[in-house]
This record gives structure tokens, C-alpha cells and sequence, in this order.
């Protein structure tokens, strides 16, 4: 995919404009999905499903500017989907549990993580619910900070375009502020019992 | 370690582009249970949560996009 087209994509992902994404799935979906399943032990539903990850995979890195160019998106993704599967079975591998997407997103959050681990936390899953709850309870300038800085990994130059701020400073201090706020609901609501 | 010092080392850990004098700042702060791993603790757990909430919403979103060009 030409650099001036993830351009594109990348601008379109930055306004919250996922649609931009159809192309992919219209273009690279079928080849993915069939032969993954057609030359690994891998169901078609299985095939499916590692495809959306590694689109979500591939948004990602367009977002956070780690890939600016492509000589082939199908390329890029099948590869992606192989490494996804070998994962997959590289994990369940003396387990007959099939993990869920939230436990293997969870997963991936903790893992090469040399200060905190996932054993540090008890209240990780309890947590999913509050942090929704909680970020829900702020304002909208507070929750699209928050949203772009620390969930979508906006660099401080995007995000000062996307909210119109003034300056990085001034997007620095209300995201100091608003995360700050936001801990203390959480705090409050782990007090409550929520 | 006072506060602003404090958050500025979650924010870079969190973001992934902490320097690795910070992150031996953050090695020492555990070994010595600095009460800024609390912090750091309750940080990380909050933002995953929204990033794995986030990554369910999205995917959802991808899915339906996936099955819609079969129609």
C-alpha cells in the first residue's frame, strides 16, 4: 500500500473513522482467512477471528506512526495471521481451555512487563468494569484525552490538533489532571465495592 | 521522588518510551517498595482495562466489517 495511502488511513484513524478499514476486509480478507485455514490445523472461524486481530494489529501501528509503508498490505497481514496461529497453539499447547479475548488481551498487556505483572493485580477483571464506569463519569475533554493518550497512544502533536489545544503544555497538564481524577473515582468506587 | 517526577515515569512506562535511566529509577523503586508503585500499580491496571475494553469494542466493530463484505 503506497506511503500517501496509509497516510490517508492513518488521518482517517486519527479522527476516529474506522470505515477507512472496509478496503482491507474487501481486498485481503478471503485470501487470509482461506488459506490459513486450508494450511494449518486452523477452522475457518478461528481463521476469521486471528484476521480481525491482525487488522487491529496493523491500525495500531499505522496510529502510533510504526509503519508508514507497505509494499504489500496482504503480505503484511498473512504473515501476521501465521504468527498469530503458531501463538495460539504455542499457548494452549497442555491446555484444553480455549482462552477468551479478553484473558488473551489481558494477557498481552502483562506480558515483558519487568515491573508490574498480572500476579500483582487481584482485581484486574473487576477492575474492566470500574475503569468503564469510572471514565464514563468525567467530562468529554477528560475522557478524549485519556482515550487518545493512554488507550490509542496519540503522540502529544496529534492530540493537540485533534482537541484544538493550544500548545503540548497545556495537553500535558489536563492529562496530568484528568488521570489523576480518574484514579480517584476508580479509588472510590474499589472503596464502594463496585 | 515527588509527584510530577512521579507521573512522568508512569506516563513514559505506560506509553512504552520510558529511558532505561527511568526504568532503573522504577527497578529501585520496587525493590524498596517506593509508594509510587501503588501508583504505578493502580496506573497500569486502570489503562489496561480501557485498552482491553477499547480492543473488544473495536473488534467488534471489525468483525461486523468482516462479515458484511460477504453480502
Amino acid at each position: 500500500m503506497e506511503e500517501k495511502n496509509l497516510a490517508y488511513i492513518k488521518s482517517e484513524l486519527l479522527k476516529g473513522n474506522n470505515k477507512c478499514l472496509e478496503v482491507i476486509f474487501k481486498d485481503e480478507a478471503d485470501f487470509c482467512v482461506k488459506n490459513l485455514s486450508n494450511t494449518t490445523s486452523c477452522s475457518y472461524e478461528d481463521a476469521e477471528d486471528i484476521f480481525v486481530e491482525s487488522v487491529l494489529n496493523l491500525r495500531e501501528k499505522i496510529i502510533a506512526g510504526k509503519i508508514t509503508y507497505l509494499n504489500s498490505v496482504r503480505n503484511y497481514l498473512y504473515t501476521t495471521c501465521k504468527n498469530m496461529w503458531s501463538e495460539r497453539v504455542r499457548k494452549l499447547a497442555g491446555t484444553q481451555k480455549k482462552w477468551s479475548s479478553i484473558q488473551a488481551y489481558l494477557h498481552d498487556e502483562y506480558k515483558d512487563d519487568p515491573i508490574v505483572q498480572k500476579e500483582d493485580l487481584q482485581e484486574t477483571e473487576t477492575m474492566l468494569k470500574i475503569a468503564n464506569e469510572a471514565l464514563s463519569k468525567m467530562n468529554s475533554k477528560c475522557q478524549d484525552i485519556i482515550y487518545y493518550f493512554y488507550v490509542e497512544g496519540h503522540s502529544m502533536t496529534d492530540i493537540v490538533e485533534l482537541m484544538d489545544l493550544s500548545n503540548s503544555e497545556v495537553a500535558k497538564v489536563l492529562k496530568y489532571r484528568c488521570f489523576k481524577k480518574l484514579k480517584n473515582l476508580v479509588r472510590e468506587f474499589q472503596k464502594a465495592g463496585r | 521522588m515527588n509527584s510530577d517526577k512521579a507521573q512522568q515515569l508512569i506516563d513514559d512506562y505506560l506509553s512504552g518510551t520510558i529511558s532505561a535511566e527511568d526504568m532503573a529509577l522504577l527497578r529501585q523503586a520496587k525493590e524498596e517498595n517506593d509508594p509510587v508503585m501503588e501508583e504505578l500499580k493502580l496506573s497500569k491496571a486502570v489503562v489496561s482495562s480501557l485498552r482491553v475494553n477499547h480492543r473488544m469494542t473495536l473488534k467488534s466493530e471489525l468483525t461486523d466489517m468482516l462479515h458484511a463484505r460477504e453480502l
